[in-house]
């Protein structure tokens, strides 16, 4: 009996020793928790870094949108098919159009640094501004995320509208099921963070350097942002007044329009308020976006936006699509400044040109000769034929069709303007999209209906 | 011609087999059999035979057969095993002779031998299924021992793969967790692991990476443990069912030596029904469909052609017509598999060892498909007196194989029938009009982008057992296991992928290396005490396993074509690194009260904690009670003498599972280790979406079964019923997209898992010099979603759909009608059997679903003199499976992709016509169609072997066996699927037909 106890005993010694120390208590040290990872204002760079560099992938821009407006005469499935529904306006056809879920990655990372701004800590008041500055270019990224979605997901808001569902507003990172707000509540939202971000922007003396001022969603892009968001939602003033930052600013002439897109750091270049760093450079980006466009889909541009280009223009070289022939807005060509013939560019997302369409369109109806003067400006520095007499609001929409081609900008327009202009878009198959088309909102892909029961 | 000189050698072999017969007329007899125990037919290893009243006799090896040659008519035979009675017997004119012995103790006590319990005392209340050596030592050589399990046991599914040293996919009663049919290889991976079983080697967990680094020949048995009870011992990790894998000890006796050489031939297999379309159709097939790609449009004449024109384009096109190239076999090869087994075993009084090595050499189909695998093992075990005793056991393995990114079967579909190798004006490989593909040789495309595996594991285990007292028995184990893996994958350099702008054009290395070391530490101590008719033992102890996780990778993207691809790195590589831990640490206590052998109590606890829990919510139970009753020991049942054994059996158990759950999932964490840049300055990243409130899935299960054996040893079969119902499910679902996450991992709902299965094993037939013996399994389970929480259905993907009452893994698809005879569109119906068209048309279940509710085998062993004829047939019933191969050929021959035979005759080409598939220009809807959705019931001949022992004709001194083997795999599919194979999902290959002749020699 004393052998079994003994044997006892040294069982439970086992046991008891076992048990205290504190075998299970392993925190992960390959990751940081949250508090740890905003401890400093570079790591919040970093987040921001994240950011822009999700911004870079292909899929990020909304160049996508193009299919559906009326710049592509015809347009092949190929191996990536959702192009072609796109261009064909059905919008349910697996696989899906994926801008939903990608502006909402987006939004995602831009919450990340919403949600931490209180908990990054500052040792000095320079570096207090440095976190107030990542943090204003969050908020303006997050509109601009905001804005795209509800630019397809939403009707056209036209001021009077504003009750009506649009999309779910997502400003927190945590999980969530979200009702579609109204567009009153979007705009608002878009329009707060706007002015915030402009705000601290002020307050805090923004003065990037040269070389990045480009690559930050700056006081430039906010403003811009804010110009472009009015024009839309019809709200002229606030488009004169934000797009009046920068009317001043010059155009290149037409001899160095090829500075544009070429040369992106020369001080001559004035004309980039915001773009993303390209990375085809590195793996991180295998297939380049124009690569689906001219190649998998084999798109053939709209014969109506070919000859509406005069002899002149320099753009229409910038614009043309052909065999082997592919427009400087996607890839630098080989030519006697460059030898590379794989150079991609620097995604441009916002340029000194749509400013100045919008403030002529702003200011069309109280000021047309002021309308005419600026867009003059433009046609001049394009080589295009200049107006002689003020504008149509149609002038000013075809101009936009022209200098903005495949940068993600003509669908909009149409949305907000077809009924207005009366402009019917139709396919070969005889598919139309008419003014105020219910085609003109897109469907809310599957990943959100599946799973969100206030949307289906 | 290869099949037939096969089978000529095959046939040759058997018959002079047969003819060898005559030449056994001789005074001296020679016995063998099968010794086994009497209550469960399982065959005892190291039993001895001897000749009454002297030394000589031999032992039974590790399939539990013995032979012995020399006696006379007269001798008698003396057969014991520790912890049975012997019995004795006189040889008389038989040549066969199979012994079942009694066990000589109650149930509980211990047949002890080297500190080892041999009987499975779970076996009297809970549910294992045990296979037996002889389907891992004579089955078909494998790459992965799991392959070999298929058809073995009630309940157990398999699914292969086909691909060389790849592991199947492993069910044990069902899906326990959601998992959603994979579409690609990822996605199957995940679901996978919240699926998967626990694997147990000798003791110490391995996870199913490793499979292929071990030799199936070292396996002594595996058991599968299915129910509740028997799984409580596993705690958090046995909710899915475990497996245990016990390796080989040495038998004390004569040093036994085994050499075994098998050499297999797979020819190159077809595409199971499918055969691709020939030139004439396809160039036909291109006119008429104007795909601009396509010789056949270019090569059309239009009326603008002038007369040289027209002329050399006909010419041409009748010599397009006249080529008829098939890919497939163009690009594949003959495989040849070689495995070479070599073994020692012996032991003398106290001590005992075993000690083995191997070399598997596998190819696949075509150049870059192989698998190579050496081992070696060696285990000792040693009283040191009547009381203590410890054992030792070491392995080694190394596994390497290798894959490349695309396979003939996934290449031929591009691959015109009107093509040579040697084309020069290929089309279809064209990069500037088909993207995506960038070859113009399809061998730059098989060779040029590959993976290689490779891995080592080496265990270390050692045990000690200590006899305390009669009551008291103590056991300490430790083991380590050590794993360390490399994965390179390389896209060597392509001047059309770098012409198209792509980067990886320029070559691309990747390697990522992961190490892991796994320490676990198992005390224990027994207690047994009988009085009288009651027994009673209790077993308590604790275990603490700690895994530890490293991992270093770099990516280099520009490699040079002057070095090995493999060495890879340059200026531009980037690194990774990983390192991370996890703990488990807990405690058991199991109980076992028996009253006369026929009543039987067992209760089993376990506490564990897992350090990837959250503190509060660490420590988890896990119990189970079971009961049984022998009722073949009740007086009044002694009326039913057919019966042998009559015994009821219950149990219930709680178990839980914790796959899936990583801690990074409860909490936001960021990554400050990825390689990611953006103008040279490092981005952090949310490493994933988190959900705090994830706890452990929850398993309750019944059995009810019962265990006969009738007619005299001569059936043994069990029947069981189970209910299984698990709730807080995990499953990784679909979130709204607005959160900027598409899924997470959550504990969604409950499910149903219930079931019948039967085994039985029977020898059918034995007489004096044959015997046949019947082994056959059936699973029946069928589940049922039966709660999701608040909601009443939950999507997952496009495909994947649960809704409350019905089963997981439904078909989710659209209600294909047919074409539009109008317009050549597809047309589907709503929930209202309204026609619509693609874009709208809803999806629905009530298609079937992907799970098989029927699964089986059966196998057939004839024995006669020295020969042994055993073959083996699985079947699954009830499944469907989803035709993605149909798919993509209709979807894609738009593209000039080349379709099925008579594919031209099927598809909607002028307003009027009525034809089962649209025009396919029409047609590139990804979206899943009910169309290809078709019944993958099957039947499958898996094989046949031919075993043949030529000692006695050879009769070289000192060898005790020379056994040839000829065998056969996948001889035979029998199935209405029309796709490639109705076990495979999406494209590939059918599993391969092979051929295999070996030698096995003992002495």
């Amino acid at each position: 009996m004393k052998k079994y106890i003994q044997s006892l005993k040294i069982a439970l010694c086992a046991l008891v020793f076992l048990s205290s120390c504190d075998l299970l208590d392993i925190t992960p040290d390959h990751v940081v928790p949250e508090e740890a990872a905003f401890s400093d204002v570079d790591s919040y760079q970093m987040a921001l870094n994240n950011v822009f560099r999700k911004m870079t992938s292909s899929v990020m821009n909304m160049q996508s949108t193009d299919f559906a407006s009326d710049d592509f005469s015809s347009v092949l499935p190929g191996y990536a098919p959702t192009n072609y529904y796109i261009y064909n306006w059905d919008y349910q056809t697996q696989p899906q159009p994926f801008i939903w879920s990608y502006q909402y990655q987006l939004i995602a990372q831009e919450n990340v640094l919403i949600g931490n701004y209180s908990i990054v800590p500052a040792n000095d008041e320079t570096e207090q501004k440095e976190i107030d500055q990542i943090y204003a270019q969050a908020l303006g990224l997050r509109a601009w995320s905001l804005f795209n979605l509800v630019q397809l997901y939403a009707p056209h808001y036209t001021g009077e509208n504003g009750a009506e569902a649009a999309i779910p507003l997502k400003l927190k990172l945590d999980l969530e099921y979200l009702p579609r707000a109204s567009l009153t509540e979007v705009f608002q939202q878009i329009y707060s963070d706007l002015e915030k971000a402009e705000q601290l922007f002020v307050d805090t003396d923004y003065a990037p350097s040269s070389t990045r001022k480009a690559y930050q969603f700056g006081l430039d892009a906010v403003r811009a942002l804010q110009a472009r968001v009015a024009l839309f939602a019809g709200d002229l003033d606030k488009a004169k007044d934000a797009s009046a930052h920068f009317i001043h600013t010059p155009l290149l002439s037409k001899e160095t329009y090829w500075m544009l897109w070429e040369d992106q750091f020369g001080t001559a270049n004035k004309e980039i308020i915001f773009m993303t760093h390209d990375l085809s450079d590195t793996d991180d980006a295998d297939l380049v976006d124009y690569h689906e466009m001219y190649v998998t889909n084999n798109v053939s541009l709209s014969d109506e936006l070919m000859t509406s280009f005069s002899a002149d223009d320099v753009r229409k070289e910038a614009s043309y699509i052909g065999p082997n022939q592919m427009p400087y807005k996607h890839i630098i060509p080989v030519n006697e400044r460059n030898s590379q013939p794989d150079r991609n560019l620097h995604y441009k997302h916002f340029r000194l040109a749509e400013q100045y369409l919008i403030y002529a369109e702003a200011v069309l109806e109280s000021a047309p000769d002021e309308a005419m003067r600026v867009l003059n400006l433009l046609k001049e520095a394009r080589g295009a034929e200049l107006l002689t007499q003020a504008p149509t609001k149609l002038d000013i929409l075809n101009e936009r069709r022209k200098e903005l081609f495949a940068e993600g900008l003509r669908f909009y327009d149409l949305k907000r303007l077809s009924s207005e202009l009366n402009i019917v878009v139709q396919r070969k198959d005889g598919k139309v999209l008419t003014p105020n088309s219910p085609l003109y909102i897109w469907d809310i892909p599957k990943e959100e209906t599946n799973s969100n029961p206030y949307i289906n | 011609m290869k099949f037939i000189q096969k089978h000529l050698v095959l046939l040759i072999l058997f018959l002079s087999l047969l003819c060898s017969f005559n030449t056994n007329a001789q005074e001296q007899i020679t016995v063998e059999g099968i010794i086994t125990d009497a209550q469960t037919g399982e065959s005892l290893i190291g039993a001895t035979v001897i000749i009454k009243n002297t030394t000589s006799g031999v032992i039974t090896n590790y399939e539990g057969h013995y032979k012995f040659g020399g006696l006379v008519p007269e001798t008698i035979l003396q057969y014991s095993y520790i912890g049975y009675e012997s019995q004795e017997l006189v040889v008389g004119s038989k040549t066969i002779i199979d012994i079942q012995l009694q066990p000589s103790s109650k149930d509980l006590e211990a047949v002890v031998v080297f500190g080892e319990n041999q009987k499975d005392i779970r076996t009297i209340t809970g549910s294992v299924g045990k296979i037996d050596t002889k389907v891992f030592s004579a089955g078909t050589p494998a790459g992965s021992f799991d392959q070999l399990l298929q058809g073995q046991v009630a309940g157990l599914a398999i699914q292969s793969s086909g691909e060389p040293g790849e592991k199947a996919s492993i069910r044990i009663r069902g899906n326990n967790s959601l998992g959603i049919r994979a579409k690609d290889d990822a996605e199957l991976v995940s679901a996978n692991r919240a699926n998967e079983p626990l694997y147990i080697l000798n003791g110490s967990p391995i996870s199913s990476d490793v499979f292929n680094t071990i030799n199936p020949d070292d396996i002594v048995d595996i058991r599968v443990l299915k129910d509740g009870l028997s799984t409580v011992e596993y705690g958090t990790r046995g909710a899915n069912g475990v497996i245990e894998i016990k390796t080989k000890r040495g038998i004390v006796g004569e040093t036994q030596y085994n050499v075994r050489y098998q050499h297999t031939v797979k020819p190159i297999s077809g595409l199971g029904g499918i055969s691709l379309m020939q030139s004439s159709e396809k160039l036909a097939l291109e006119r008429e469909l104007e795909i601009v790609s396509g010789l056949g449009f270019i090569y059309t004449p239009t009326p603008s052609d002038s007369e040289e024109e027209a002329f050399i384009k006909n010419k041409r096109y009748r010599q397009l017509e006249s080529t008829s190239t098939n890919w497939l076999k163009e690009l594949s090869r003959i495989a040849q598999v070689k495995d070479l087994q070599l073994s020692i075993s012996g032991g003398a009084d106290d001590t005992r060892y075993y000690l083995s090595t191997s070399y598997y050499d596998e190819q696949g189909g075509f150049d870059n498909s192989w698998a190579e695998r050496f081992t070696t093992r060696f285990n000792l075990d040693h009283n040191f007196n009547d009381d203590v005793s410890v054992g030792f056991d070491s392995s080694v393995g190394r596994s390497k194989r290798s894959k490349s990114h695309s396979s003939p079967a996934s290449l031929i579909y591009t691959l015109q029938p009107y093509e040579t190798a040697n084309s020069d004006d290929f089309i279809a490989r064209n990069p500037i009009t088909i993207g995506g593909q960038y070859f113009e040789n399809p061998f730059d495309e098989l060779n040029g982008r590959y993976s290689d595996y490779t891995s080592w594991r080496v265990d270390l285990n050692s045990r000690l057992n200590w006899i305390v007292s009669e009551a008291f028995n103590a056991n300490a184990s430790f083991g380590i296991t050590y794993n360390d893996s490399e994965n390179n994958s390389v896209t060597l350099a392509n001047k059309l992928v770098q012409d198209a702008g792509i980067t990886k054009g320029k070559g691309a290395f990747n390697k990522n290396e992961s190490k892991s070391l796994a320490s676990r530490l198992n005390l224990s101590l027994d207690f047994r005490k009988r009085f009288n008719d009651h027994s009673i033992s209790v077993s308590g102890g604790t275990e603490y396993i700690h895994t530890k996780n490293w991992g270093f990778g770099f990516n280099s993207i520009g490699i040079s074509d002057k070095v090995d691809p493999e060495i890879g790195a340059n200026p531009n590589a980037t690194i990774s690194t990983a390192k991370f831990y996890d703990a488990l640490l807990g405690f058991y206590l199991r109980g076992n009260y028996n009253f006369a052998s026929k009543y039987n109590v067992t209760g089993s606890f376990r506490y564990d904690g897992s350090s990837i829990l959250p503190e509060d919510k660490r420590f988890v139970p896990a119990w189970g009670l079971g009961a049984s009753w022998n009722i073949q020991k009740e007086s009044w049942f002694e009326q039913f003498d057919v019966f042998d054994q009559f015994k009821l059996r219950a149990s219930y158990g709680v178990n839980y599972n914790s796959g899936g759950i990583r801690q990074t999932l409860g909490l936001p964490f960021y990554d400050f280790t990825n390689n990611d840049t953006y103008l040279g300055d490092r981005v952090i990243n949310l490493v994933e979406f988190w959900n705090p409130d994830l706890k452990f899935e929850r398993a309750r299960q019944w059995s009810l079964a019962l265990d006969f054996g009738l007619f005299d040893h001569s059936i043994y079969g069990t029947i069981e019923a189970y209910v299984k119902n698990t709730d807080d499910l995990l499953a990784a679902v679909d979130i709204p997209a607005s959160n900027g996450y598409s899924d997470l991992l959550r504990n969604i709902g409950k499910l149903r898992n219930q079931g019948i299965e039967l085994q039985l094993s029977a020898v059918t037939i034995r007489t004096d010099h044959f015997r046949w013996t019947t082994n056959i399994n059936f699973a029946y389970n069928d589940n049922e979603i039966t709660d999701l929480y608040l909601q009443d259905e939950i999507k997952v993907g496009s495909e994947g759909y649960f809704k409350v009452g019905e089963p997981i893994n439904s078909a989710y698809v659209k209600y294909w009608a047919g074409v539009n005879p109008e317009n050549g569109m597809p047309l589907y119906y709503d929930e209202n059997m309204n026609l619509v068209t693609g874009g709208v048309a809803p999806q629905m279940t009530g298609f079937g679903t992907y799970t098989h509710p029927v699964t089986g085998g059966f196998t057939n062993i004839f024995n006669y003199h020295d020969l042994e004829v055993s073959t083996l047939f699985t079947y699954a019933w009830g499944g469907v499976n989803y035709n993605n191969l149909k798919a993509r050929m209709i979807r894609n021959v738009k593209n000039g992709e080349v379709p099925y035979e008579g594919f031209y005759n099927d598809i909607w080409l002028k307003p009027g016509d009525v034809k089962p598939l649209p025009y396919p220009k029409f047609f590139s809807d990804t979206s899943v169609n009910s169309l290809f959705v078709e019944n993958a019931s099957y039947l499958r001949w898996k094989n046949i072997i031919i075993r043949y022992n030529l000692s006695e004709q050879l009769k070289i001194k000192g060898i005790t066996a020379f056994k040839i083997t000829a065998q056969a795999n996948n001889l035979l599919t029998i199935t209405g699927y029309e796709g490639i194979d109705p076990e495979i999902t999406g494209i590939g290959q059918p599993l391969p037909r092979s051929f295999t002749l070996g030698v096995d020699v003992t002495f």
